[in-house]
Order: C-alpha cells, then structure tokens, then sequence
C-alpha cells in the first residue's frame, strides 16, 4: 500500500511527465503559422482553389491537446490537418481532389521539395521540426454538422470523418474538470478567464491519454499490433469520470478499458464506434486479427503492473528507476528533477578523495 | 533485451552510483536524443593542507559508444572562461581533462560515471578553483599544442629524447607491433622486454589514426627545430610513406628543406 503522501506526489511526477511529453509552446505555435501559411497558398487569389473556399484545420491529437513527444528525440512530431474545399461529391472524384490539392502544394517551390503523397493525405516534411499531414475533404452534405467526406487511394467509396465533432465529443467527456482547471489556469495567471486559450489548459483526462500512448510507444517500439491512438482516445474518454487528480483518473481510466465485453456487440464483434458516426468501427481491424485485441489486453496489463511496482517504491530514486525504462529516461528524469526544488534541501559538498595519478590539462 | 536498451540500462545504473554521491546531477537527453547528465557538481577537496569547497554548473554528453570513451564535459554559467590558458576547447567549450590518451587511460581503469565525475572531472574543477586561490595548478600542465602531447608521453614513456616518442608513437600508428624487434628508445633491448608492454596497454585506448594524428602534430612541431637526426625519415609512419607512393595528391607532409 501507500500513503497519500505518496498518492500525492505519484501524481505530481505523472504530471511533470506529462507536461515533458506535450509540445512545446514554441513548436506548437511554429506549427500553427506554418499550416495558415499553407492555408493562405492554397486560398490566394491566383490559386485554382481559391473559388472553393479552402480552409485548413488540426484535427487528431494536436486538435485533441493530446500530442506525445516522439520517442526517438530525432523524430518529428506528426500533425494532422484537413484541407477543406467546398465541393459537391458530385462535382468531383477521390482522385481529382486529391490531385487538385497537391498540384497547388507543388506550384510552391518550398512545399514542392518538402512534399510526399501517401494513401489518404499530403505530408509536407518540416525537416526536424514536424510532419504535416494535409487530408484532402470534402463536405457530407447528406450529414452536415461537420462531416465531412475523405479520399483514400486504396477504395472506392469516399470515406467518412468528422473530426471537428470527435473533437467537441471529447472536450465534453471532460468538460466539468476543463471549466474548473481553466479557471485555476486564468486566476495563476492573473487573467480573465475567456483570455485563456484552451490550448493551455490540460485536463487528467488529456493527461492519462498521453501517458498511455507514451508507454505504447516505448512498449511497442519495433513490434507489431501497436493499438492506434484513436481507439486509446475513445475508450479513455469513455472510461474517464471527470475525476480531478491524474493519479485517480489514470487508474480508473486503466481499468475501464481493459473490459473488452463492454465494447463487443450483439454478434460478439468488437465494436468502437466513432461517437459521431456509429457506421464507423475504430476496431475494425480487431475483428480481422485477434493479436490486436490479445496485444492491447496484455500491454495494458504491463502498464498497470509497472505503475503498481513505481507508486510503491519509497523514494525518488526508486519511482526514476521503475518509470525511466517504461516512459523514457528523459522525460522522467527532468519529471523528478522538476519536484526537487520543492524539497527544501542543505547543499551538500561531498568530501572528495582521489585515487588515480592526475593528469596534466592540456589545450589543444 | 536489444542492445539499446541494455546500453540504456547501463548509463542509468552508472548514473545512479554517481547520484548517490553527487546528489544534484540529473539524467537527461538532449535535443539530439543523446544522454546527458547536468546539474550541480560540488565538492570539497584538499591538496598540499590546503581544502577547497566549491561547486560548478556541468553537462556532461555521454558518447554514442559509452562505456568504450568517456563522455566530454562543459561548465556551463561560464565560470571558467572559454580559452586554452583555461584548457577549455575555445571551439566548442569542453574541459580539456588532459592529454588525450591521458583522458581516455584514466577513464579506462574503471569505465563508469563516478569515476570519471571524481577523478577527472572534479579534479580539473578543484585544479581551477586552487589556481585562482593560490595562482598556481595543483597537478601541474601541460604546454599548449603538439609539445603538451610530446611531454606527456615523454614522462610516459620515462624518456628524454623528444625523438624517441616518435619512434614508439610510429609503431602504434603503424598498428605494427613485433615484441622481437629492437625498441625505438635505443635501450638495447628487444621491444617486448622494454616498452611492449606499455605500447600493448596503450593501443587499446584509441585507434591507430588517433595515434597517427598525435605523430605527425608531434613530427611537424620537431621537424622546424635543430636536434633532428640523420635517419628522420625512419621515424615517418609507413602509412604515410605509403599514402605519398599511392597518390601523387598533396602529401600530408611537406617535403624536407634540409640541406638548402
């Protein structure tokens, strides 16, 4: 067991971890001027898009505040957006938009350079800094509310997706804490409260989901049946109860997910479906390859048992060793640093006693 | 396990029993995803009755290939100004620990972080901090440059003449060992009851070309001075004999003026 002492600055620490694994300020409005920057090429007058209103906008984890630092320090964050045009699905093909929206990035000679095509997006490559990924839509007009209609190389039927409503979904699974941090947020900062971004505001809820990806993707790094973000997402949001402390939130979270019956549906199939469109089934995939389900189960498993052995460790040094290897020397190394200053503590000057033979300093 | 992950494993344990003497010293990565351990480094230090308590910002880069170097290290609130007097590297600001196989001979008796940080890193802070207390460096210096280097494996090796550190060195940047020749330090013994040993243990330290950077600074700074001898074309290192026969490209050392 533990004391609530422990329970207190467990929290604390997965709070600093977590704040490490956010983007930083900087690079996240770095990368907001860059993709309003693509929006206004895609938008200017002399552009052939320019009659259909284009618009961009982050969707997935960067909309979501729940990005995670990459585990390999060389990697570039990824960040989604959504090129919107204002098109009919009857006016156009998959294959036209798509092409439309690349042949206007490329008569840029900057993006020209930086730009690659995959399956349903443009990634433009920010060397060491980010990948943007632009995904070419449409509106739904059979839906509205902003659904919107995709391509994808590999089928035949446009696609759906609605970010932008996941999006609200998600903020409401969590709105009471949100309000309340929002105001704790604006009152340290000495502001009003509508002058607060709510990009600065981080809820447990937001907080568990990047520490569950984060130790996905130190558990599965190089390995397969590595479980996609936007199932974590979901279930997390399901399973969160707008509780206050990370620590709590975190545990309740962990346990929620891990009962698979609760999303299987009258056939037995496994069944996440999309909150703003039930046609669509995150766990599509699951029903295709039972290892997805097995690997999910027994990662959260792992995660469980090692925040068990880490909140139990009695000092500082025993929590660093137990959480480093599953969440990343860095990270939590500076995490526990961080909680340092707070301990009000007499330098030390160790006596120092030599055993080898000096060596000279030189200079080159 | 990978191997990374065991490499990992490894710099946290050796971080650890550094921690647990140096308490303010975190392990971090840096922006290039490189291990790093920064922080406070403090001690208290005595030499000739004489005790220094003192304490310095470090960041110390931990090589891709640790434990095999030891890491480079950098004082970082400027305390130690950015120059050779100070035997900082004024290019990219890390402490010059000393000579650099002396560095690496130091580091290879133990191979871990609190070795390093005590014997090498805080015995360079503490010889900063006693010069500026009492005008002069504890441990002694070296001179600047290639002479530093030949003064260091002079007193290594236990010779007097400067030439006869090249014609040790040439052997190790030759990678051409053979116990049963005649050692270059004109001992009248076989290489493998005299310097072998010595030259065995060394080799380990740092590469051939490492070796052969060290010979031809050390060949260039004798070269402009009067005590060469006849034969100082013998103390040329085969590879670069070779390298000239090979390609008629620039040679890497300049043609003798002798004689004009």
């Amino acid at each position: 067991m533990y004391t609530s002492e422990q329970k207190q600055q467990f929290s604390q620490i997965l709070e600093n971890i977590s704040e490490s694994l956010d983007i930083p300020e900087s690079k996240y409005k770095e990368a907001i001027s860059r993709y309003e920057a693509i929006g206004k090429w895609l938008d200017a007058n002399d552009s052939k898009l320019h009659v259909y209103k284009p618009t961009i906008y982050a969707q997935g984890s960067f909309r979501l505040g729940t990005m995670v630092k990459p585990v390999n320090d060389s990697d570039e964050y990824d960040i989604d957006l959504v090129c919107h045009l204002e098109i009919d699905k009857d006016n156009i093909t998959q294959a036209e938009l798509k092409e439309m929206v690349g042949s206007r990035l490329k008569k840029n000679e900057t993006y020209k350079k930086m730009l690659e095509e995959g399956r349903r997006c443009w990634t433009l490559d920010y060397a060491n800094e980010f990948h943007m990924d632009i995904l070419p839509a449409i509106p739904d007009y059979e839906k509205l509310n902003d659904c919107i209609l995709i391509t994808d190389k590999k089928l035949r039927l446009w696609q759906k997706s609605n970010p932008k409503g996941y999006a609200r979904w998600f903020v409401e699974r969590m709105q009471a804490v949100f309000e309340k941090r929002k105001t704790a947020l604006a009152e340290s900062m000495r502001a009003n409260v509508e002058d607060v971004p709510d990009w600065k505001v981080r809820t447990p809820l937001q907080r568990s989901v990047q520490l569950l990806k984060r130790h996905r993707d130190v558990h599965f790094n190089n390995k397969d049946h590595k479980p996609i973000s936007i199932i974590i997402t979901t279930l997390a949001a399901h399973a969160y109860q707008n509780e206050a402390d990370l620590f709590d939130a975190l545990f309740s979270i962990i346990n929620g997910m891990t009962n698979l019956e609760n999303i299987k549906d009258q056939y037995g199939r496994y069944y996440i479906p999309n909150p703003t469109n039930p046609d669509e089934n995150f766990a599509d995939k699951w029903n295709e390859d039972e290892n997805l389900p097995k690997a999910f189960l027994s990662w959260l498993g792992k995660l469980k048992a090692d925040l068990d052995a880490a909140i139990k460790q009695k000092d500082l040094s025993g929590i660093n060793e137990s959480l480093a290897p599953i969440l990343g020397i860095g990270v939590v190394g500076t995490a526990i640093a961080k909680l340092e200053p707070l301990r009000a503590k007499s330098k030390a000057y160790p006596e120092v006693t030599f055993s080898s033979k000096p060596n000279k300093p030189w200079a080159c | 396990m990978s191997t990374d992950e065991n490499k990992d494993k490894l710099i946290m344990e050796h971080f650890n029993q550094l921690q647990s003497v140096f308490s303010d010293l975190r392990l971090d990565k840096n922006g290039k995803g490189k291990f790093i351990v920064a922080g406070n480094l403090s001690f208290t230090c005595s030499h000739d009755g004489k005790t220094i308590k003192d304490d310095y910002d470090i960041e110390m880069l931990i090589p891709d290939d640790y434990p095999q170097r030891p890491p480079t290290v950098k004082e970082t609130a400027s305390r130690i100004p950015r120059d050779k007097d100070n035997h900082v590297y004024p290019s990219d600001g890390t402490l010059c620990l000393g000579a650099p196989l002396a560095a690496k001979r130091t580091f290879a008796q133990e191979r871990n972080l609190l070795w390093f940080a005590r014997e090498q890193v805080v015995r360079f802070l503490f010889s900063h901090s006693y010069k500026r207390e009492y005008g002069i460096m504890p441990f002694g210096k070296l001179t600047h440059g290639p002479e530093g280097i030949m003064e260091y494996y002079k007193e290594l090796f236990s010779v007097q003449d400067d030439w006869h550190v090249l014609g040790l060195l040439k052997i190790l940047a030759d990678d051409n060992y053979r116990g049963h020749t005649l050692c270059p330090c004109d001992s009248g013994q076989k290489l493998r009851y005299c310097h072998g040993d010595l030259l065995r243990e060394i080799k380990e330290y740092q590469k051939p070309t490492d070796f052969l950077t060290e010979h031809l600074s050390i060949f260039k700074f004798l070269d402009g001075k009067n005590n060469a001898p006849d034969n100082v074309g013998e103390y040329i290192p085969q590879k670069v004999l070779k390298y000239k026969k090979n390609r008629k490209r620039k040679p890497i050392l300049k043609r003798r003026k002798s004689g004009k």
